[in-house]
């Protein structure tokens, strides 16, 4: 009778147990830098050659540059006994950027250049982590 | 120019000075000033005296600096030459070197000049690729030296001026230079090889970029035999496929053996979606969702925001509903017509009561339309999308009324219909401060300080606030603020383990 009702119990516990271990950590995305740049803009000379308009030389400059965080995903990446876990929202922040004349110290010179200035948080992300399962495990 | 070439056809001047004078039927006067005509003609055309030179065409430096619509006249074309031994480096060089001084002191003029007496020798243009390929002007210490600055100088501007029915040399050598160019960059070493091939893609001439379409196939088969250096050729590609005459067959092959490859992706995707939008979209969706990596993710998604027709480009957006391509959402919105078709798709999804995500996700895109933003932040149901509102009407300025909106929101507290995630207001407040008007910041930082000190908040967020405060008080006045906060947070205690 003894057996019986610990397999029943067992069962049950099985049954109600909702959260088995998934297996499986969280995944790595790197800090990424992605650039608005629609029109291809460049800062630099515009000069004549043979009386032809020629673009300029200097370097590219996008309107926006944003920034994203390093963080966790999950990607069902098989881990023995962890779990992927929410964890935090992280900000994702942005920077918009102007053509500006940018003057080297001690040259005399000045160059065109490419200035980003901080603008602000732009929008979020999750980030999540991996936990271990809690032991004993009903399924392990 | 040597003295004693001879201009042939010039001898014949001193015979037709005769011709008047021998007649003896006309007038004695007319008859002399026919013939101290023709002898002025005679002494300007005589032998040893050389004719105008290619180089004595180019404009001055006054003329570069105020060109008239004279000057854009055709100027006599120079036949193809190899590289010239009796070239010496130090006057090629010399200019190299001048080109980039000037670049670097932004004087257009002596740039124009520079660059002017290098290329209307097209021996010294090949001359200039040959340089770089051999590493003549490599400095080791240097990842670029300024000769090579001025080489990179020299080649964009080749590249453009030989591609100009301008051009100052035969229009074949064009097709000659730039064909050399592309072998060229498999020569060099890899970091002035990327540097020439940006130089080169940038190319333009007459509104037109000099590589088109008719340039795909070269590309491509550059492309596929020399792997390792394939990224060389994707920003080339990138040019050549925006050309309308672009082959789509060509494109499909081109796409269909490069899916691996986020630049090819993004290259010929973008091309195609222009072509053939119905059957492309539904691919790049398909693709999309077998995507493993961000930067095939975001390949697409770049090519399907700045290619695909506005209405099926904010719809993957907003299905999609990836936090990570706000940079590609952001250039959707930059397009003519996109924050419209952004706003349409808010009103579509609001009123089909549709997964909150893609609300957000479009909110986040409506960057530049603070009072719509503001209208959400108000009013949608879900506090998420409120939330984003708040940022996205913050992130570019802020005004009274959306300080206004923020201290409702923060008053709403928990409130389903008009609260706001405390992390929300946090950024929001600080993006208000970011931008705020001298008499509007005080009102914003004392609105962030509140919030640092509200004790319904959770502790990591009003840790938050205080860090964001930091570049705006003074150390003791953050001090002080640090300290008033850490009184007020609950005493952390250490995790038991789960006995």
């Amino acid at each position: 009778m003894t057996i019986p009702l610990a397999l029943l119990l067992s069962l049950s516990a099985c049954i109600s147990c909702d959260d088995a271990c998934p297996d499986e950590r969280a995944t790595q995305v790197d800090a990424r830098v992605s650039e608005v740049n629609p029109n291809d803009r460049r800062c630099g000379l515009g000069i004549r050659l043979f009386g032809l308009s020629l673009e300029a030389f200097g370097p590219e400059c996008p309107t926006e540059r944003i920034y994203y965080p390093a963080h966790q995903t999950c990607q069902g990446q098989p881990a023995p006994y962890s779990r992927c876990e929410f964890e935090k929202t992280m900000p994702i922040e942005y920077e918009s950027c102007d053509c500006v004349t940018a003057t080297i110290l001690g040259t005399g010179l000045a160059l065109p250049d490419c200035e980003c200035e901080p603008r602000g948080i732009l929008g979020e992300l999750e980030d999540f982590a991996s936990r271990t399962c809690p032991a004993p495990y009903p399924n392990q | 120019m040597s003295e004693a070439s001879p201009a042939t056809n010039n001898t014949t001047a001193p015979s037709s000075i005769l011709v008047p004078c021998a007649l003896g039927l006309v007038p004695c006067a007319l008859g002399l000033v026919l013939c101290a005509l023709g002898l002025l003609l005679w002494l300007a055309a005589r032998p040893g005296d050389p004719a105008p030179r290619i180089t004595e065409l180019k404009p001055t430096a006054e003329q570069v600096s105020a060109p008239t619509q004279a000057e854009t006249s055709h100027p006599e074309r120079v036949p193809l030459a190899e590289p010239s031994e009796a070239q010496t480096e130090a006057p090629l060089t010399d200019l190299l070197l001048e080109a980039h001084r000037a670049f670097h002191a932004r004087d257009s003029a002596a740039l124009s000049e520079a660059l002017e007496s290098i290329l209307i020798e097209p021996a010294s243009a090949l001359e200039v690729l040959e340089g770089l390929t051999t590493n003549r002007w490599f400095e080791p210490a240097l990842p670029l030296s300024a000769a090579e600055d001025g080489a990179r100088l020299a080649i964009g501007a080749g590249a453009a001026l030989y591609a100009s029915s301008e051009s100052p040399t035969e229009a074949a050598f064009s097709e000659r230079f730039l064909s050399r160019a592309l072998t060229a960059l498999l020569e060099m070493r890899a970091g002035l090889a990327e540097l020439m091939t940006r130089e080169l893609a940038r190319a333009e001439v007459e509104g037109a970029r000099v590589w088109g379409a008719e340039w795909l196939p070269r590309l491509l088969h550059l492309r596929w035999r020399h792997p390792d250096r394939a990224a060389l050729f994707d920003l080339l590609l990138e040019t050549a496929c925006r050309g309308a005459d672009a082959d789509g067959a060509l494109l499909t092959r081109l796409l269909l053996s490069g899916e691996e490859d986020p630049g090819l992706l993004r290259v010929a995707l973008g091309r195609l979606l222009r072509e053939d939008p119905l059957h492309w979209m539904s691919v790049a969706r398909d693709w999309y969702e077998r995507a493993s990596d961000i930067e095939t993710r975001s390949a697409l998604a770049s090519a399907i925001a700045t290619a695909a027709p506005l209405p099926e480009a904010t719809r993957f957006f907003a299905d999609v509903s990836d936090p990570t391509l706000l940079a590609e959402l952001r250039s959707l919105a930059t397009r003519e017509g996109g924050a419209r078709e952004l706003a349409d798709l808010y009103e579509e999804r609001l009123l089909s009561e549709d997964d909150p995500r893609g609300r957000r996700t479009i909110v986040s895109g409506l960057v530049h339309e603070p009072d719509l933003c503001l209208g959400i932040a108000r009013t949608d149901p879900d506090s998420g999308v409120r939330g984003q509102a708040l940022l996205t009407a913050t992130v570019d300025g802020v005004s009274e009324e959306s300080l206004d909106i923020l201290r409702a929101a923060w008053r709403a507290g928990e409130d389903p219909y008009y609260g706001v995630a405390p992390r929300h207001l946090v950024w929001a407040s600080s993006n208000a401060a970011l931008h705020a008007t001298e008499d509007l910041r005080p009102v914003a930082l004392q609105l962030l300080r509140s919030l640092a000190l509200d004790h319904s908040f959770p502790a990591s967020v009003r840790l938050d606030a205080c860090e964001r405060l930091e570049r705006w008080l003074t150390p003791s006045d953050h001090a002080a603020l640090e300290a008033e906060l850490s009184s007020s947070l609950p005493k952390v205690t250490l995790p038991q383990e789960t006995p």
